[in-house]
């Protein structure tokens, strides 16, 4: 079989086996969804994820080790493109009068399909997605399935949702889209400028989904990371996106990254900072973090990202445990604090402070802080205070917050730590 | 011993009407793809000597039309159960080996695809006399 290339000369030696790059279907099929709904307007999203889909379906079959395509990118954009406007085609053939296709539309299968434009035009759809009239999650779920390729039922499975969830949220999504007004279909990247705040949040929030601890299906939460670090990378070689917050929150995905593997141990249960073995640490990926923290620098702009990218940067840097400069860790969650105030900020201060100048100084912070009620069911408020008390020497409160802690953690991973707290605790008493 | 040539015929379920409403048909996601197209890849790759390239394929996407008596239709997508999705000529001894290649064809294992193999003759088969 032939693709778009002519057919080997007949004895020709067979050349080595074709092999793709590991998710190139998904890839590709984010950059076909970019390309055609930027031509024909993001209210026809799923015409152009269906266009994608059936180009996609004909490589499988097409392409083979022997004979393929010269150019992959526009072998498949020229049949997904057919495939477009035969649909297209066959919507119009069904109104009562038919409008005649313009004749810019015949000529697209000749259009050069550059690999610059098509990066703008994957970036460009990362803004439309974070659109901040859509709820956050539905803006990640809208990335997940457009751009990075994952099936309704791999975005479930990723997200710990339902698919009939996940399917839900994509349909509304896509309602959404289609109700913006015509001048506004086709928005320029420029136009969606001022979103950049929106989508520096939509791809932390995905790389915290595939980085939240603790869950099984290691794997393929790791590709939520990667779709994350990908994204951003694209993000900052374009002048719509080459901010100092952006090169801050790469920062943060590679440092966090470079900790991957470190924080599990051979059950796969989590370890804490302590525990990790640090020569597990990926030391390119950490190199790579602080080339971006480095970055983040220039300007006067100090967002969270700059300040979550250096607590990390200096647990990624310290020697030991006992060696990790605390008061730097310590002023930058207060800085953190300051920017977007939390308890959940504070708390990890109280951590940190807790290090720095003994569990009393930590306890003092937390005892001091206006507890809100959504915190009461947060394991890690009990968790911590358990810890401290415990190393403050008052095991009875000790491990009355343990217990706390160990009915509210939610995975497996999280109750064996701290059923060995409160063990230790019962063996310390 | 001399060779045959056969016609594979491949056919899959039509695809869905639209992304989502794909009840009993067959909407691999682009991991999937990716496998199944190394699947492909290995089966041309094992049988290299009898598939034979084709010079053209099927226009993907349609231009298709079913013409019946006094009616002309948009293509099978509607009425039919199965899409023809393409086809290869196959050289092999016979009918048996062609089947074996065909039973070990990817498309046997996608929910819905099958192949349908044909034996081609030349015009001489329809000229000879038969009893002679």
């Amino acid at each position: 079989m032939t693709g778009g290339s002519a057919p080997a000369a007949g004895g020709a030696p067979h050349p080595a086996p074709l092999e793709l790059p590991d998710h190139y279907f998904r890839h590709e099929f984010g950059r076909l969804v970019s390309v055609l709904s930027r031509r024909y307007g993001s209210q026809r999203i799923e015409l152009c994820e269906d266009a994608a889909q059936a180009a996609l379906l004909r490589a499988v079959q097409l392409w083979s080790a022997s004979s393929q395509p010269d150019d992959r990118g526009a072998w498949l954009y020229r049949v997904a493109n057919n495939h477009l406007l035969d649909a297209l085609r066959r919507e119009r053939r069904n109104e009562p009068y038919p409008a005649e296709l313009e004749p810019a539309d015949a000529s697209a299968a000749d259009e050069v399909y550059l690999e610059s434009e098509v990066k703008d035009d994957v970036l460009r759809l990362l803004f439309v997605c974070a659109d901040p009239a859509l709820p956050a999650e539905s803006q990640l779920v809208l990335a997940l399935k457009t751009l990075c390729g994952f099936s309704t039922q791999e975005i479930a499975s990723r997200l710990f949702q339902s698919e009939e969830a996940v399917h839900k949220r994509l349909q509304r999504a896509r309602a959404k889209l289609r109700e913006q007004p015509p001048e506004l279909e086709t928005p320029q990247l420029e136009q969606l400028a001022d979103r950049l705040p929106s989508v520096l949040h939509a791809l932390y929030l995905l790389f915290n989904e595939g980085y939240s601890s603790g869950q099984p299906d290691q794997p393929i939460r790791r590709e939520l990371c990667e779709e994350a670090i990908r994204l951003g990378l694209l993000l900052i070689t374009h002048p719509v996106g080459d901010a100092p917050q952006a090169d801050a929150l790469l920062s943060l995905m590679y440092l966090h990254a470079a900790r991957f593997d470190a924080r599990l141990d051979v059950a796969g249960g989590l370890l804490t900072l302590e525990e990790q073995d640090r020569s597990r640490w990926d030391q390119q990926l950490i190199q790579l973090g602080v080339h971006y923290l480095q970055r983040a620098a220039r300007g006067e702009h100090f967002s969270r990202y700059h300040a979550e990218a250096s607590i990390a940067a200096e647990h990624c840097l310290a020697p030991s445990y006992a060696q990790t400069r605390w008061a730097e860790i310590t002023r930058s969650y207060e800085l953190l604090d300051r920017i977007a105030a939390s308890p959940l900020n504070t708390l990890n201060r109280a951590i940190a402070l807790a290090e720095w100048q003994g569990a009393r100084a930590g306890l003092a912070l937390l005892e001091a802080l206006e507890r809100p009620s959504w915190l009461h069911g947060y394991y890690l408020w009990d968790a911590t205070l358990g810890e401290l008390h415990r190393r403050n020497g008052d095991l009875p409160r000790a491990s009355t917050h343990l217990r706390r802690a160990l009915t509210l953690a939610p995975t497996h991973a999280e109750r064996a730590l701290l059923e060995q707290r409160l063990k230790a605790c019962r063996e310390g008493s | 011993m001399s060779t045959t040539k056969f016609l594979f015929l491949y056919r899959t379920l039509p695809e869905a009407p639209q992304a989502g409403m794909a009840l009993g048909t067959f909407q691999p996601s682009p991991q999937q793809m990716q496998e199944m197209w190394a699947q492909w890849s290995a089966w041309k790759a094992k049988f290299k000597d009898a598939i034979l390239e084709n010079e053209e394929n099927m226009k993907p996407g349609g231009g298709a039309a079913v013409c019946k008596a006094g009616a002309v239709s948009d293509g099978p997508y509607i009425e039919s159960k199965e899409v023809l999705g393409g086809y290869t000529f196959i050289q092999a001894d016979s009918l048996a080996q062609a089947i074996e290649i065909a039973r070990e064809c990817p498309i046997t294992r996608q929910p819905g695809g099958s192949v349908e193999v044909r034996e081609l003759v030349g015009r001489e088969y329809f000229q000879r006399k038969s009893g002679a």
